[in-house]
């Protein structure tokens, strides 16, 4: 009954003079306390516009509805200043170009230490707090790495430091947009590690957003899959991943390399231009009659996990 | 509509590229349009000077020397008893011709030296390189004073020189753009389909270069206009039978306490269609490419 | 001799210190070679090198069973035409300023002193195979997606007939579902014209499906494995997905 963020009924729309952009519709997540919950999707579900929506960060000509609520408390609706006062603070981002977020000029502990000040820790004691949080991320050496410059590390540490800024504050909700984008096989598996270490030592209460789905299976609980704009599939990360319901995770899944990387046909429909029916009806391999026209709705198929698609509906 | 236009629109990034979105952003800028308008009007004055001017500019009339406003006299006389306003309007003329003709040739030689310096690299570029770092060391009147003194004056010598004075800003200008552009996978691509390299500098590498040059050669007008009134001001270049306004406020100064205008008008004439020509290089750029406005001046 | 390609003792050094040194590999036809090494290896470069579009320090290539490192400037073109390249950033690959029918008809057009529309005729072929949309032609690239961009440089790339492809992490940039569409792409436009392949990527899984030969950069030394060998090799450094 602990929810941390309460995501109901999100809308977001984008007017453009060629047409809205639906990038969010009526989107519902609820993340309890020290879940590690993961939206999944590819460029045009959507995922990104909501981990904005949480964070207050959404253009202001955004139509936007719906609510958020944090710890019970509405977060979307209110104004700019009334939210900075959980930024950063209670709500942390780790952000997706770590090259582009981290200042260029500052040494990497410096940075850290800016985090900390922000709870109020005193000066004295901001070294030896930067080194734990950075030996917590698996780095070596942290004095040596927080005596460093951002251009002196590789693309991963770099990630892990824009991390370590992210967790020193000690947030209560911590929002991940895309931690693993862009990194070659060898950072990316550091910062899988790292993620996961993170999680069995912290258990902060994460959003995770990413298209990766080996990040996902690894440290999520929860896994929520998004298809222009909507949820398609919710539920606990290893059912889904074994059993997936829903035709567009199954093929998320198949398309992985390792599994043989089958493609599915066709492109997801743009989201100012979605078709009446089940959005995933072309590229569908079952394409029930139902599909063409009616959109289907989302439906619990068990306690823990909801699916929209026609097969299931009663 | 493609998915992409999502996180463009959140980045708020705006495709520069095609003339109907440059069209749509001319027509929200009403201060543009206005200045479009008024160098429209300039040019078609400065076309015109000889049908528009109400007399001959270079008529004297020495009994009625440094007269005020009248009748027949809009703005009033000079020391020779000439009449302003023409001489003003046949300057706009001048002044115009020197400054399209010069930016014209040393945007033409600029464009050419800098391109092929910064597209063949090596040696070559380094020593162009240098080149242009001198002529650009020189401050530019100084440099066309002494041009002057030797090539002696008249208009086509005073168009030469300054363009040896000026090509050396545009060089430099699309050298660095070129230097930058040749680096991209487009150019790659275009050198592993083999294409020679004039074909892929003119159909690829400078259409994408060229903007911040014609943006720069707009200002650049107003400039040359400047650098002309000075050095006329300063008694070089210009022949004095041929009404310039740089000449004009230096023959009027004696006569500054009598009649004030003769060098009120001109200077404002200066100052004005030196502005208009800054204001419309900026508004190139704005409707252009919003986004350079941010990295800071050209 | 089927290997299209052999290079020999391939190095290139920058001022203070070598990217890559004694790379020798060749590759036949039909096949793919993989080049794999995290990021800064020096494998972007090796490709580019290898087509030309960077300089070597020394080395020699043999395309086609010619010395193209000795090549006449005269004779260069027609070599080159049949050594393409597929780009990792497809936003990038084509000039901004040009609609997507001038970018694919360009080489054509050029060598072949055809007007677009004629050309434009010879490849709906190819645009069909590779599932781009004729409407897209008219569109400009900042326009399009990934995937239709890609699809657009592979129509661009085989309307040449090209020997030889170097993909450079051609699908990083993508979405899952669609990298994989674009790799089955790749695969079967391949194995239709018999084009040998270099795949240069960071992903361990893809290249294990993609290649049949994998050489592996790191330290300046490309050491070429078998497809079983590379499997090996790569297995600590796979994500491990026992939870």
């Amino acid at each position: 009954m602990s929810a941390i963020l309460e995501i109901s009924d999100l809308t977001v729309i984008f007017p453009l003079k060629t047409g809205n952009i639906h990038a969010a519709q009526q989107v519902s997540i609820q993340i309890q306390k020290g879940e590690i919950a993961v939206l999944v999707g590819e460029t045009g579900s959507g995922k990104s516009v909501i981990g904005l929506a949480v964070l207050h960060l959404l253009p202001e000509n955004a139509i936007i509805s719906g609510s958020i609520k944090y710890n019970g408390d509405e977060i979307l609706s209110i104004s700019e200043q009334e939210y900075s006062r959980f930024r950063g603070h209670e709500i942390s981002l780790v952000p997706q170009n770590p090259s582009a977020s981290l200042d260029p000029l500052m040494k990497c502990g410096k940075q850290i230490s800016e985090s900390l000040a922000i709870r109020g820790v005193p000066k004295l004691k901001q070294g030896k707090e930067v080194e734990d949080v950075l030996r917590n991320l698996h780095f070596a050496k942290p004095n040596e790495i927080a005596a460093s410059f951002p251009h002196e590390l590789s693309g991963g540490m770099r990630q892990r430091i824009t991390t370590a800024i992210a967790v020193a504050s000690e947030p209560r909700l911590l929002v991940s947009d895309e931690p693993t984008k862009g990194l070659d096989y060898i950072s990316r598996k550091t910062s899988i590690e790292m993620f996961l270490h993170l999680k069995h030592i912290r258990k902060d209460t994460h959003l995770l957003i990413t298209h990766d789905l080996d990040l996902a299976r690894m440290i999520g609980d929860t896994i929520n899959v998004l298809y222009s704009g909507e949820i398609i599939e919710s539920g606990p990360v290893a059912e889904i991943f074994t059993h997936p319901s829903h035709p567009y995770t199954a093929g998320l899944i198949a398309a992985l390399p390792r599994n043989g990387m089958k493609a599915m046909p066709g492109v997801c429909p743009g989201l100012s231009n979605l078709p009446p029916g089940c959005y995933f009806y072309s590229r569908c391999p079952y394409q029930c009659n139902a599909g063409r026209t009616i959109h289907p709705t989302i439906v619990n198929i068990s306690s823990k996990r909801r699916v929209r698609c026609h097969r299931f509906s009663r | 509509m493609s998915n992409t236009t999502v996180i463009e629109y959140l980045q708020n990034v705006s495709m520069s590229l095609h003339s109907s979105e440059w069209l749509s952003r001319y027509k929200q800028r009403r201060d543009l349009q206005i200045v479009s308008g008024l160098i429209i009007l300039l040019l078609f004055i400065g076309v015109c000077a000889p049908f528009l001017a109400p007399q001959n500019p270079n008529n004297t009339d020495l009994d009625r020397k440094n007269e005020g406003p009248s009748i027949d006299h809009i703005l009033g006389t000079d020391y020779l008893g000439r009449d302003l306003l023409s001489r003003v309007i046949c300057g706009l003329q001048t002044s115009l011709e020197i400054a399209l003709l010069t930016i014209i040739l040393s945007f033409i030689i600029g464009v050419s030296v800098g391109s092929l310096s910064g597209y063949s690299g090596g040696w070559i570029d380094n020593i162009v390189a240098r080149v242009i770092d001198v002529f650009l060391a020189f401050p530019s009147i100084i440099l066309a004073l002494a041009l002057m003194v030797l090539l002696g004056s008249g208009i086509t010598n005073m168009i030469l020189m300054l363009s040896v004075v000026q090509w050396a800003a545009f060089a430099r200008l699309i050298r660095g753009q070129v230097l930058s552009e040749k680096n991209q996978d487009y150019v790659l691509s275009a050198r592993a389909a083999a294409f020679p390299g004039w074909w892929t500098m003119i159909k690829h590498i400078l259409p994408n270069c060229i903007m911040p040059v014609l943006i720069l050669a707009t200002i650049d007008i107003g400039h040359a206009i400047l650098t002309i009134a000075t050095l006329s001001f300063l008694g070089v270049g210009i022949p004095p039978a041929i009404p310039e306004w740089g000449s004009m406020i230096n023959s009027g100064l004696p006569y500054m306490r009598i009649a004030a205008l003769n060098v009120i008008v001109p200077g404002l004439a200066i100052t004005y269609v030196t502005l208009l020509f800054n204001i419309a290089g900026e508004g190139i750029r704005d409707i252009t490419d919003p986004k350079m406005g941010h990295e800071g001046s050209l | 001799m089927s290997s299209v390609l052999q290079v020999t003792n391939l190095h290139k050094t920058f001022g203070h210190g070598d990217i890559f040194r004694d790379v020798t590999f060749s590759v036949n036809r039909g096949e793919t070679l993989g080049l794999f090494g995290p990021s800064g290896c020096g494998k972007s470069t090796l490709g580019r090198c290898i087509l030309g579009l960077e300089k070597l320090t020394s080395g020699t290539i043999f395309f086609q069973g010619r010395n193209i490192s000795t090549l006449r400037r005269k004779e260069r073109p027609h070599f080159q035409i049949k050594m393409q390249m597929i780009f990792q950033h497809p936003e990038i690959s084509f000039d901004p300023r040009r609609r997507l029918l001038y970018s694919i008809t360009e080489p054509l057009v050029f060598h072949e002193k055809r007007n677009p529309d004629d050309v434009l005729n010879t490849l709906m072929p190819l645009l069909h195979a590779v599932g781009l949309h004729p409407d897209l032609l008219s569109k400009y690239p900042g326009q399009l997606s990934g995937g239709e961009l890609q699809r657009a440089m592979m129509v661009r790339i085989y309307s040449l007939s090209p020997q030889l492809v170097v993909a450079d992490e051609p699908t990083s940039m993508l979405d899952m579902s669609v990298q994989a569409q674009i790799l089955n792409l790749m695969k079967e436009l391949q194995e239709n014209n018999h084009t040998a392949c270099i795949f240069i990527s960071h992903d361990p899984e893809i290249m294990q499906i993609m290649c049949d030969r994998v050489g592996v950069m790191s330290e300046g030394g490309c050491t070429i494995m078998t497809k079983n060998e590379f499997s090996e090799w790569i297995r600590p450094l796979l994500v491990d997905h026992s939870k």
